[in-house]
């Protein structure tokens, strides 16, 4: 079937009756929340009330493609994950590369509902128009890449795109990642788990279809403009060389290596953890891009080592060397490639699974974890204890594997004592390793994140002003490019705004925001013209930013509407109150007064009620979101619902 | 004479390579005339002697020029001057 | 016959599989890879593109029961002449690359055409994974390469 772009057609899928049906999406929704990302919002927003179980069949998962996912667009090709989250009980949305969005548009849907859970392991088998729900009972229990094979051997078609769950998701690892692709994870906040309560161990995708754009000639000139400038920008030349892990070097240089559960922020051996060792040592085996994507900056990598075994896998990525790797005082490179395998197999989320075990290694050397820690002798640099609670988290395996497998925050409310003060999350979700003490976009990006700390929500990486496109576009926010400077207050509440717009817009379109806030040759004034030639109609950057953020606040007002308020806008405890111990950064923290200052401007930059950080009225009149989300300006006067 | 430690990083034949040495300078010195001076005692054939200059970061004692005086930046005896090639990870 | 040839090098392909929009838009004017005359094949962590390969004696040339695949020895390719094509799949069945396929909405068969001289899959892969070459300089670089490795592993003995 070849459809119009516009035509967005929503797949809905009951898992408890079995029903499958398809819905049309009108199209003034898809202006108004752009697509992808934007449209699971609102979704969301109205399909799940307030305080049901995230693990419980209430909760909806929704699987949506960008907008422009399955065109030439460069790097176009991203998918959004999203649901009531288990690990904050707030939003969850997770991105996710590879080639499933595409192969789902060509299959003539742009988003699938999972709602309901079913009562026997099952996975979705869509062919083109044929969907069917099937037994996955000889699946459960596999691991992603075998249930990957089997799929495809079952269907008799090897280029079929999957997702897939692990044990972790299965066994509700509250930090289970759903592997698309194969190689791909949508990784953070135990979406993987989402997927396991409801007996989903699969989605499977075959679609023969294709997709028509309104202005054919305009979209097509400006997607080929876009992807030759792609090419030439500096910053996606390392990402296609050395991969997201090629700025460790300048990392530990600059004293922002989190390291032992950011007791430290340099780690001896550092450059074993880089991209550029991995090429110059041999690891590196190949290079891959996600659909239609300019950058390639996804890895596979080879190992063998008596120790770790065969590693033949995709390359771990920036984050998953800092948590798996440094955090865990691990600089071992077939060590940390063993244990992205392994958490890569089990679907589990590296970051978290990371800053669990680091947190783990603290507890364990200051004596609050006794039995199997002392037997396993889980100290930090321990690779072999390391790899072998991976296994365990995965199957909730003995009394530790069970208690961690919950995530730190709950965990440590087992264990006691001060252990809590060294745990690296906040809102329930592990923060990634970025040192929110001394980046001040960062540190307030990350504190209002809906879905909890972390950077693939709003990277403000221009803060730095490395280079001079980042510097340029500090300009354009605030006025001036001396507010490139990550440790300065002000104006960090617009240079925020500015990249939650532009990453809710990218997202909802299916850019990868690598290539809208990282290199720049992906920008609003060209997704916007872009969506405008999809669609044929005129569009600008500013209604494109606009849509970006009725996106977030529409994420905002699901939060307030599950009792989340000013006082959840935090970091995690060890960025507020533990200065950095070395290096330039050395004393720096991200305190309560500081954070305090960062979110008055920003809830006012917003038009949010500054007590409560609750949008106000006139806020979500000016979005045209009162209909969807008017009943949240009621909760600051206490008419529905409580604060928490 | 002042010296400052010059760390290099990926600039040999294999990008993972780092390099420390210990340099005088003169009195006054900045980081362009560094640069320039390790410039043109780096045979051709390193990247080092052709790299274009906006594809450097450059961090005295962990800090990015940028955030100082920039390549004007004087460099002070027991400074840490640090030359990567610009990477971007997230 | 051949003037230029679309070589592949695969170790530089990504799978971003630009080339398979951009042809299937060139095309015929929709986005969709089950139309392009180029296509990627993924093999757990190495890319493939296969396309036509302008045989000197095409097997689609010989099957076609109504000669609808011709020989343009202008630009160096075979053609398929769509209002003479009727469908019947012999073309896809005796291509021994698996590079001739069918346009199920208007039931006839396609092949690439290299764009009439001009392959917009080369010019869109920024990965340098496509180029269109004359045919001698393709085998003179490969000797090039050929011989390098002989001298290496000679001097290396």
């Amino acid at each position: 079937m070849i459809r119009n772009i516009s035509e967005q057609r929503i797949l809905n899928v009951d898992l408890t009756s079995g029903q499958t049906w398809v819905e049309d999406l009108p199209r003034e929704e898809l202006f108004r929340f752009l697509g992808g990302r934007g449209i699971a919002a609102k979704i969301l927003y109205q399909r799940v009330n307030a305080g049901i179980d995230p693990l419980g069949p209430e909760n909806v998962l929704i699987f949506s493609t960008g907008t422009l996912t399955g065109t030439s667009a460069p790097s176009s090709g991203r998918s959004s994950v999203t649901c009531k989250g288990p690990a904050t009980g707030l939003y969850l949305k997770v991105s996710v590369g590879g080639h499933l969005g595409a192969e789902l548009k060509y299959a003539g849907y742009d988003h699938i509902v999972f709602s309901g859970a079913s009562e026997r392991p099952v996975y979705l088998w869509i062919d083109d128009g044929q969907v069917e729900i099937r037994n996955a009972h000889h699946l459960w229990g596999k691991g992603t890449r075998e249930t990957d094979r089997l799929i495809k051997e079952g269907v008799g078609d090897e280029e079929v795109q999957t997702a897939v769950i692990g044990p972790g998701g299965e066994n509700k690892v509250l930090f289970a990642c759903i592997m698309v692709s194969l190689y791909n994870s949508a990784s953070r906040g135990g979406v993987g788990a989402v997927m396991g309560s409801k007996n989903l161990k699969a989605v499977a995708v075959r679609g023969h279809g294709g997709l028509r754009v309104a202005e054919g000639e305009a979209y097509f000139d400006l997607a080929t403009r876009m992807r030759q400038e792609l090419a030439e920008d500096a910053g996606t030349e390392s990402l296609y060389n050395w991969g997201t892990s090629g700025s460790i070097p300048g990392l530990n240089e600059m004293g922002m290596l989190a390291a032992y559960n950011f007791n430290q922020v340099t780690i001896e051996g550092a450059e074993r953890l880089s991209g550029q060792h991995l090429v110059d040592e041999g690891y590196l085996t190949g290079r891959e891009s996600c659909f239609s994507c300019s950058t390639a900056c996804h890895r596979y990598v080879r190992s063998k080592s008596e120790r770790y075994g065969d590693v033949n896998d995709s390359g771990p990525e920036l984050e998953t060397v800092m948590a798996l790797g440094a955090e865990c005082g691990i600089v071992e490179t077939e060590a940390v490639l063993k244990a992205n395998q392994l958490c890569n197999d089990y679907g589990l989320d590296t970051i978290s699974m990371g800053h669990v075990l680091s947190w783990a290694m603290e507890c364990y050397e200051k004596g609050l974890l006794k039995g199997e820690a002392e037997e396993l002798d889980l100290r930090f640099g321990n690779a072999d204890a390391q790899l072998e609670m991976i296994r365990r988290i995965a199957f909730r395996e003995g009394k530790l594997g069970d208690l961690l497998a919950n995530g730190t925050k709950r965990a440590a409310e087992e264990v006691g004592h001060d252990s809590w003060k060294w745990t690296i999350q906040a809102k329930g979700l592990e923060q990634s390793a970025v040192d929110t003490r001394a980046a001040k976009s960062y540190a307030l990006a990350f504190a209002v994140n809906p879905r909890g700390p972390d950077h693939l929500m709003t990277e403000t990486y221009a803060e730095f002003g490395f280079t001079e496109e980042s510097r340029a576009l500090i300009r354009k926010i605030t006025g001036d490019e001396r507010y490139a400077n990550p440790t300065l207050l002000d104006k960090r509440a617009e240079i925020v705004r500015w990249h939650e717009d532009c990453y809710a817009a990218s997202e909802a379109l299916g850019f990868c925001v690598f290539t809208s806030t990282a290199a720049f040759a992906v920008n609003p004034e060209n997704m916007a013209q872009l969506f405008g030639h999809a669609l044929g109609l005129e569009f600008s950057e500013e209604e494109l930013m606009l849509g970006g953020r009725r996106i977030v606040t529409v994420e905002r007002c699901f939060n307030a509407r599950e009792g989340a308020r000013r006082k959840d806008d935090h970091l995690p405890w060890r960025m507020m109150n533990e200065p950095v111990p070395e290096g330039p950064n050395q004393g720096m923290v991200t305190d309560r007064e500081m954070l305090d200052r960062l979110l008055d401007q920003y809830y006012e930059l917003h038009g949010w009620d500054p007590e409560t950080g609750i949008p106000k009225q006139k806020t979500l009149e000016a979005l045209s979101l009162l209909e969807l989300c008017g009943d949240v300006a009621q909760l600051r006067v206490g008419i529905v619902g409580s604060a928490n | 004479m002042p010296k400052v430690t010059l760390r290099l990083f990926g600039f040999g034949d294999r990008a993972d390579r780092f390099r420390e040495e210990t340099r005088a300078i003169t009195h006054g010195a900045t980081v362009r005339s560094v640069w320039e001076e390790l410039r043109t005692t780096t045979g051709q054939e390193e990247l080092l002697a052709r790299i274009d200059e906006g594809a450097v970061l450059v961090l005295i004692n962990g800090r990015p020029i940028h955030q100082l005086e920039d390549w004007q930046t004087v460099l002070d005896n027991g400074d840490k001057v640090t030359i990567l090639v610009k990477a971007f990870g997230g | 016959m051949r003037l230029r040839t679309l070589s592949i090098d695969a170790q530089k392909c990504t799978a971003c599989r630009a080339c398979e929009l951009v042809c299937s838009y060139h095309h015929e004017g929709v986005f969709s890879p089950f139309l392009s005359r180029i296509r990627v094949v993924r093999l757990h962590g190495s890319n493939v593109p296969v396309v036509c390969a302008n045989c000197a004696r095409p097997a689609c040339v010989e099957v076609c029961p109504t000669e609808a695949i011709r020989i343009d020895r202008d630009v160096g390719v075979v053609r398929i002449v769509e209002e003479e094509c009727i469908g019947c799949g012999e073309c896809i069945t005796a291509c021994p690359f698996g590079a001739a396929d069918f346009n199920e909405e208007k039931g006839v068969a396609f092949i690439c055409d290299l764009c009439d001289g001009e392959p917009v899959c080369v010019s869109n892969c920024i990965y340098g994974a496509l180029s269109f070459q004359p045919v001698r300089s393709v085998a003179q670089g490969k000797r090039r390469v050929t011989a390098q490795l002989r001298l290496a592993s000679q001097e290396s003995n």
